[in-house]
């Protein structure tokens, strides 16, 4: 199949671009005037997912028009944010724009919320006002931290036990107090149960502030109370984190009375399920998450807070010919991450752009690989390969997994390698970073 | 403005759910080859440091990606991805990014 940049564009776009036309023309930049002969598409929400979706639809088909509503002009991506509370990165290593999607693939990016979704209208209205029609939706919405599920533990909360389970703002505000903390200070990381976004990336956290710790505050410790019994790649981690960090990392499970029940941030003390009550310098509350609030208010939840969808198309199972992809559905065994939300929204971009060309679905195939760093020269991976069954979405069996548990450190570097290659390759395939 | 031909035939199988394809359904050749730029870049080029897979042999990509399932070469992450697909995929995976990422 021929691949192409997106060249397409609707005539009302190229009316908005009037302006632009010649600046376009200097710099060679090809605009084909075409209506939207083949359908409108909305996509909602900019990362992992809904960029990879909107991008994909329009190389697929340039004859899609696609619209992606996103509020921030620049996304700063989860993944690799654990490495600026590391130190080692900054926030624009992490910070990606919505040029390329726009001038290049001729994405019409509107920076507004979605407020609201008529399925049966098909329309999309934003808080500024603007509604959108659309023939088919992709709803990528990523989470929503549930408030009050730890009691205490609101929005006002979150400023002074930061969450940073949204890179931005939180992120710079974890890092600001991990660098005032005084030496000899504990730092307390709160992972909730599952299902929650990123399951190795509590511990990747824990791993990169012991790594702060040890080369600036190596009197200090970092204390884990966490909801679960058990963690993902936690043979690996607790092995390198002996290795690397000495005792430096405490991790309490469920039944040791790890669960954190509640919060009291002006004392900067949690409480745990049996009534203990630890006091940190810095506290890192991640708590329990749901769908993005656009996919819950519009009726795309079910009763878990998160939303079913077709395996083969991820169309919703409740709302006709709306997709929702990335950590907001529910996945079967795919886990909630950045590379699981591009390999979904690849997919529904294929299923999408076959509807609407009257085409049947394909049979899809899903892979997701989480690198891990525990240190800048030690990282570890999980990887799998999934397909449909009559379950849902399951791993295949005698595949994937984790890094062996017996590696050597040039292993261990190579992944560490291989990690930021990922997340080069991978920006490039969505926002051409 | 919206000129698309109407496809509610489609629309009333997908409502019905009739697509679910059995286990044993090998995947579509463009969704394996778009599952391997995540990693291998956008068109298999690759802006880092994971090796870039455009400009191969059909048999070169198939026969690398044997030798990792069968564990006659060792990497990383390849040996535990290469074993996710059958040996149809490979094939057609391989013939896939050979006709299109060069």
């Amino acid at each position: 199949m021929t691949k192409r940049f997106g060249t397409t564009i609707s005539r009302r776009r190229f009316a908005q671009l009037a302006g632009a036309a010649v600046a376009s023309s200097a710099l060679g930049v090809n605009f084909a005037v075409r209506a939207a002969d083949k359908g409108r598409v909305v996509v909602i929400g900019g990362g992992f997912g809904g960029a990879t979706a909107a991008k994909k639809i329009r190389e697929l088909d340039p004859a899609i028009d696609v619209t992606l509503v996103e509020p921030a002009r620049v996304f700063h991506t989860c993944p690799f944010s654990n490495y600026v509370l590391a130190g080692f990165k900054s926030m624009d290593d992490i910070a990606h724009n919505y040029d390329a999607l726009q001038n290049r693939h001729g994405v019409r990016v509107i920076h507004d919320t979605a407020v609201a979704l008529d399925p049966v209208a098909r329309t999309v209205r934003l808080a500024g006002g603007q509604t959108l029609n659309y023939d088919r939706a992709i709803v990528s919405p990523g989470i929503d931290i549930r408030w009050g599920a730890i009691e205490g533990y609101d929005e006002s909360a979150a400023e002074r036990m930061p969450h940073a389970w949204k890179a931005g703002p939180q992120t710079v505000l974890l890092r600001r107090q991990l660098e005032a903390m005084p030496d000899g200070g504990v730092v307390i990381l709160a992972p909730p149960a599952n299902p929650f976004r990123c399951p190795p990336g509590p511990y990747e956290r824990a791993s990169m502030i012991a790594y702060y710790l040890k080369n600036n505050k190596p009197r200090s410790k970092v204390l884990i109370l966490d909801a679960k019994e058990t963690f993902s790649k936690q043979g690996l981690f607790q092995a390198g984190w002996r290795q690397l960090y000495g005792d430096m990392i405490e991790w309490v499970p469920l039944s040791k009375d790890g669960k954190v029940v509640s919060v009291d941030p002006a004392e900067m003390t949690v409480t745990t399920e049996f009534g203990t009550r630890h006091r940190g310098d810095v506290v890192n509350v991640i708590p329990p998450q749901w769908a993005g609030k656009i996919a819950r208010d519009v009726g795309l939840a079910n009763q878990t807070g998160w939303c079913p969808v077709d395996p083969v198309t991820f169309e919703s199972t409740i709302h006709k010919n709306v997709h929702v992809i990335g950590d907001a559905s529910i996945a079967g065994a795919m886990p909630k991450s950045g590379f699981a939300a591009n390999s979904q929204g690849k997919v529904a971009a294929m299923a999408v752009v076959n509807a609407l060309n009257g085409r049947p679905p394909v049979t899809p195939t899903y892979v997701n690989t989480c690198y891990s760093l525990l240190a800048p020269d030690y990282g570890i991976s999980v990887a799998d390969v999934y397909r449909v069954t009559p379950q849902g979405i399951a791993a295949v069996q005698n595949a994937g997994g984790v890094s062996p548990a017996n590696a050597d450190a040039s292993f261990r570097l190579a992944e560490a390698r291989y990690a930021e290659g990922w997340y080069a390759s991978m920006s490039r395939e969505i926002w051409d970073a | 403005m919206w000129l698309y031909a109407p496809i509610f035939g489609v629309a009333a199988l997908l409502t019905a759910g009739a697509f679910v394809p059995a286990a044993a359904q090998n995947a579509d050749p463009q969704l394996l080859s778009l599952s391997c730029a995540g990693c291998h870049g956008p068109q298999g080029r690759s802006p880092a440091t994971i090796p870039s897979i455009y400009g191969r042999s059909a048999e070169s990509l198939a026969e690398t990606l044997r030798a990792f399932r069968d564990g006659q070469r060792q990497a990383t992450v390849m040996n535990r991805i290469a074993k996710g697909y059958t040996d149809a995929e490979i094939d057609a995976l391989a013939r896939e990014i050979a006709a299109n990422w060069k």
